[in-house]
């Protein structure tokens, strides 16, 4: 923070673009040279035609996909959170309800999204419930911690005033325990795109996910890369904003590092 | 308010052997007192603040704070308390730090009345802050950090002031100035003021009484009465006998405490 080589955010993006082209350029030139067939690795400017070609196609699936990772990502945060909060009011269920946790995370979720599938059929909701399984656990995790990040000089001062668990919470907890909120989601949003295609993966009637598998079930490898990059964008998308809205949420970390430049 | 302490002794439980941290303790305080309690690190002088702010219950020994224990002291807002790290919090602004004490336990505030609190923008005003009641403490240096701290304490309108080396961190300067004002507030509000400190110009400055106790397990060495006015210049040769007496007293003590 203090050096002067911190890249501005333009020169990142530059940076960052130079990196990607370079490697797209790469790929693009290795198999223009060996020749390679293009059921098994098209080009990128293959791929990029069969994205302008099916672009109404694709982007429909993204949506249904973009709305499954977003309705799954906001279910496990609230119930992340909501759970972290009742076992700071209520100490005594904090191992029990930890432990379940752990147990269900580690549960493989390519076991449980066709069991979900099974019992709830090819709609949206398996493929929410999947995203918000991979989002819940660290929410609950980071959120937990927070929770409990708070200075015993302030609650000192709290307890001075005999100040109550509730006004704990709100004045001093709460506010304490966002910006582990916002490191849980700065690697469950992106994650919840994923999450939402391995579910779809498993028997979906829309989605990228079964974009990518009816492509991959006819051997049509540019239309599955055309949907891979979609569900990368989206991804990347996801981030973008959770940094965005982590910039307004946590303001005060902004003015700390404003006075110590 | 009065602080009565009989007897009290605090023992915790170490990892081999139970650790004596005061041993039992007997002192007065009477309304409107300036006393400061130094001694060297470990002396249970922090600890003995501690027990009167119902932080945690003394082994043995009664403590009453105008003839009642601690708890209902602290259940009235009636302690301001305030340490080393001013504890602000960095989501809210100055103005609303110093409300705090204000907005929580509300049931406090209607047994006390509406006179007793002081306006919270009066008190950043007093303690030069005025300017600064928008902004955030992260943007603030320490010393004025400190001060938000001091106003907020004051905005309990609390009659017992505890604190606990409030400005150990401040380089010389900054521990002085704000002192000066403490001394300041204190002639305006009276309060009853327990100050611990391990600085022997700080407390020959300040108080009305020296409570000088001796290293682990803490105990009374000496009390020195102060009966000279404020302010107090250290060069003077009254305060400077004060602190030279100060200084002799804690030599002897650890001279002994080594035997």
């Amino acid at each position: 923070m203090h050096n002067g080589s911190t890249p501005t955010p333009k020169r990142d993006v530059i940076s960052a673009a130079g990196i990607v082209g370079a490697a797209l350029l790469a790929w693009e030139v290795a198999v223009r040279v060996e020749q390679t067939p293009v059921y098994i690795l098209p080009a990128p400017s293959v791929v990029a035609g069969r994205l302008w070609q099916n672009a109404g196609y694709l982007s429909g699936a993204a949506l249904v996909t973009l709305g499954e990772a977003l309705g799954g990502l906001l279910l496990g945060l609230v119930v992340g959170v909501a759970t972290a909060a009742l076992i700071t009011f209520l100490v005594h269920l904090e191992r029990g309800v930890l432990a379940l946790a752990i147990l269900v995370k580690a549960t493989p979720m390519v076991a449980i999204a066709p069991l979900l599938t099974i019992w709830l059929g090819f709609g949206p909701l398996p493929k929410v419930i999947v995203t918000a399984l991979l989002t819940f656990f660290p929410v609950l995790i980071n959120v937990h911690s927070g929770l409990h990040a708070v200075d015993d000089a302030a609650l000192a001062l709290f307890h001075s005033l005999h100040a109550g668990r509730w006004e704990v919470f709100r004045h001093a907890r709460w506010p304490s325990a966002l910006p582990y909120l916002f490191a849980a989601l700065k690697v469950v949003a992106p994650l919840a795109v994923t999450g939402a295609v391995v579910a779809e993966w498993a028997g979906a009637s829309a989605g990228l996910g079964r974009a990518m598998w009816l492509a991959y079930a006819n051997l049509n490898l540019p239309m599955l890369f055309a949907a891979v990059f979609c569900s990368a964008v989206m991804s990347i998308g996801l981030y973008v904003l959770v940094i965005a809205l982590e910039k307004r949420v946590i303001f005060w970390r902004r003015n700390v590092s404003l006075s110590a430049d | 308010m009065n602080i009565a302490l009989r007897g009290v002794a605090k023992t915790f439980d170490g990892k081999q052997a139970p650790l004596v941290a005061l041993t039992p303790f007997t002192l007065e305080v009477a309304t409107g007192e300036f006393v400061c309690l130094i001694g060297p690190s470990g002396c249970g002088k922090s600890t003995l603040l501690r027990l009167i702010a119902d932080q945690m219950p003394p082994t043995v020994g009664d403590i009453r704070l105008d003839d009642a224990p601690p708890g209902a002291a602290r259940k009235a807002k009636h302690i301001a308390w305030m340490a080393q790290n001013p504890a602000l919090l960095p989501w809210q602004t100055v103005l609303d730090n110093v409300r705090l004490p204000q907005r929580v336990n509300t049931a406090a505030n209607r047994q006390n009345g509406r006179h007793t609190a002081p306006d919270p923008a009066d008190l950043l005003r007093i303690v030069g802050l005025a300017d600064f009641a928008q902004a955030y403490p992260g943007t603030l240096s320490g010393g004025m950090q400190q001060r938000v701290a001091l106003a907020r304490a004051l905005a309990t309108g609390a009659r017992l002031w505890l604190m606990d080396e409030p400005f150990a961190a401040m380089d010389e300067l900054t521990r002085e100035t704000l002192a000066d004002e403490v001394l300041r507030l204190w002639q305006t509000f009276r309060p009853t003021v327990l100050w611990v400190t391990h600085n022997i110009v700080e407390a020959a400055r300040l108080a009305g009484r020296v409570v000088v106790m001796s290293a682990r397990p803490g105990r009374i060495l000496a009390t020195v009465d102060i009966a000279h006015p404020h302010p107090r210049d250290e060069t003077a040769p009254e305060t400077a006998a004060i602190i030279r007496h100060l200084r002799a007293v804690l030599r002897e003590g650890s001279v002994n405490g080594l035997n």
